[in-house]
């Protein structure tokens, strides 16, 4: 069992702020923004907001596998929310992004990024923002939330630095704050995602996805082909990923008008009977082979089954339990997309309250 | 024509506020690392001549095209050696016992390449120092240019930073099997010296305990 070392210093070395903001950058302690100083009094107010211990472990994280987890307690994760601007209220949804262990600055060459779904009372109570401008800068629980969850990730794995800890070729602009926002549970005419993870809609949550760098965008669902403009959608998420619908709630009714789709889990069948591709150019996308071939020779399936089609036959190459809906939007327009991102994991709040 | 009226300049005089002078405390933002365990690397032979050197293909791109140019250069250069390309039963994100087992069994040294990317890196490098610690079998990692910080920071939180590697440039992935010759028969970007003399070393030379 791996132990961890108490040696990472409790306090940084008095200093002015001015020469604090610039010790934290130079640390890579930052996201290259400016951030608010952790004081004792604004981290002791951040923990006053949680029932829990200052020194309980809340998890371990590290930027990829094959590289060693660090381990943070609760005090660490105060630390880094007061950093982003976040208010003490918002603590809970930030405590149970560390507790979800997922990082959101993953090294990973293909520059990835997180998505960050708040569903239950907790968007209200915190004013969450989840109609119109709810994936953007406007609102300032999804703002500061969404940037804490990254800086706590690059601070508590062991660094986020460019050659060492994060190797992400191009970047992703989206890790700023991780496309942090609340499904919108009142307009959508489908149960909320929380629920579809197995939790009661009166409970609060946080669900993380991660990928976010294949995007594929549409207004509204024409009467003629919109079956074919969704399966041409579809075909532009990358291979190794998953679809993610992100739909306002005007597409989310059309869905419901179009189809007869009247639950997500009808859809959810639906989109992965309509994604096909020939087996042969499948099996030939670079991701593929390197992350799906070999767990088909493995014989992990359905992957094995795949690999017995002929190259012109078609596969439905994205597993039914893989693909996601959530809805979001201030229905100013019937726009919508699919992110290519895969679902990790569902967290309770309210176990951080 | 529209005229052009150009703004007023601002005033000079805007005072820009000073920064505060007292000193303040705060807190570390850092997590709480693991504690390093020094492992113990493998016996090394002192010469590879009628020994069995498995070539292990990480599955990551075009690796094993490579191997394959490692391969012919031993059947070229050192004709007493025989060699083994052998794939990873998965990807190279698990552990593959199955296949380590067989290389304590059946090989007398191992190849894993290659570490091209942010996690088949750590990847290769890891499953490098396995065969060394857990199974005996010297070990010797084959990685790309761009990951060689990567690599030392792995190595070294695994208790083996002395663990020997070679890097050819990077990419690998898309070259024929003649531009990759010329990475395997070139030297290493990073040290100067031909990347198959290290190699020949880095699996007969003795490592520093």
């Amino acid at each position: 069992m791996t132990a961890f070392e108490r040696t990472t210093p409790r306090l940084v070395e008095p200093d002015t702020e001015e020469n604090l903001q610039r010790q934290f950058l130079e640390n890579k302690w930052t996201d290259g923004l400016p951030i608010v100083l952790p004081t004792e009094k604004r981290v002791a107010a951040m923990l006053a907001a949680t029932s829990r211990k200052p020194d309980e472990i809340v998890g371990r994280m590290q930027p990829t596998e094959f590289r060693a987890a660090w381990e943070y307690t609760v005090e660490k994760v105060a630390v880094n929310a007061v950093m982003a601007g976040a208010r003490p209220e918002y603590f809970p949804v930030i405590l149970a992004l560390a507790a979800s262990q997922v990082t959101a600055r993953g090294s990973t060459s293909s520059s990835s990024s997180a998505m960050v779904v708040v569903n239950g009372p907790i968007r209200k109570e915190i004013g969450m923002n989840w109609g119109t401008g709810a994936m953007g800068p406007y609102n300032h629980a999804n703002a500061t939330i969404g940037r804490a969850y990254g800086l706590l990730s690059q601070n508590l794995q062991g660094g986020s630095e460019p050659g060492v800890t994060f190797m992400g070729s191009q970047g992703n602009n989206y890790t700023y704050n991780n496309i942090t926002f609340a499904e919108n549970e009142e307009r959508s005419p489908w149960e909320p995602l929380h629920v579809q993870k197995g939790l009661k809609a009166t409970d609060s949550a946080v669900s993380v996805f991660y990928g976010c760098r294949s995007t594929t965008f549409c207004l509204g669902l024409r009467e003629k082909y919109w079956r074919e403009h969704v399966r041409d959608m579809l075909a532009g998420i990358d291979g190794n990923s998953a679809p993610c619908l992100i739909l306002d709630p005007i597409t989310a009714r059309q869905f419901i008008d179009r189809g007869g789709f009247d639950t997500k889990a009808k859809l959810i069948r639906w989109l992965h009977e309509s994604a096909q591709m020939p087996a042969g150019r499948y099996w030939d996308l670079q991701l593929v082979q390197n992350y799906v071939y070999p767990w088909a020779t493995f014989g992990k399936e359905p992957m094995a089954t795949w690999l017995k089609a002929k190259d012109d036959e078609f596969i439905n190459h994205f597993p039914e339990g893989e693909i996601n809906v959530v809805v979001v939007g201030g229905e100013t327009n019937g726009y919508w997309r699919i992110m290519g991102a895969k679902y990790r994991k569902t967290v309770s709040v309210d176990q951080w309250r | 024509m529209n005229k052009i009226v150009t703004p007023p300049r601002a005033e000079s005089t805007v005072e820009i506020a000073s920064p505060g002078e007292e000193k303040i405390t705060v807190l570390n933002p850092v997590g709480y690392p693991p504690k390093i365990n020094k492992k113990t690397p493998a016996a090394r032979p002192e010469s590879l001549d009628g020994k069995t050197i498995y070539l292990v293909d990480c599955r990551f791109d075009d690796s094993v095209v490579l191997l394959q140019q490692v391969q012919a250069w031993f059947a070229e250069h050192m004709p007493a050696v025989k060699t083994k390309i052998i794939s990873l039963s998965a990807t190279y994100q698990h552990d593959d016992p199955k296949t380590w087992e067989e290389i304590k069994a059946k090989g007398d040294a191992a190849i894993v390449g290659v570490g091209h990317c942010s996690t088949c890196a750590p990847g290769v490098a890891t499953h490098a120092i396995t065969l060394e610690t857990r199974y005996g079998v010297p070990t010797v990692a084959l990685h790309t240019d761009k990951f060689d910080r990567v690599v030392a920071s792995v190595t070294k939180m695994a208790g083996l930073p002395e663990a020997p590697r070679a890097f050819v440039p990077q990419p690998v992935m898309g070259k024929t099997a003649a531009e990759l010759k010329a990475y395997v028969y070139g030297k290493d970007p990073i040290t100067g010296v031909p990347i198959m003399q290290e190699v020949i070393a880095g699996l007969t030379t003795a490592l520093n305990a």
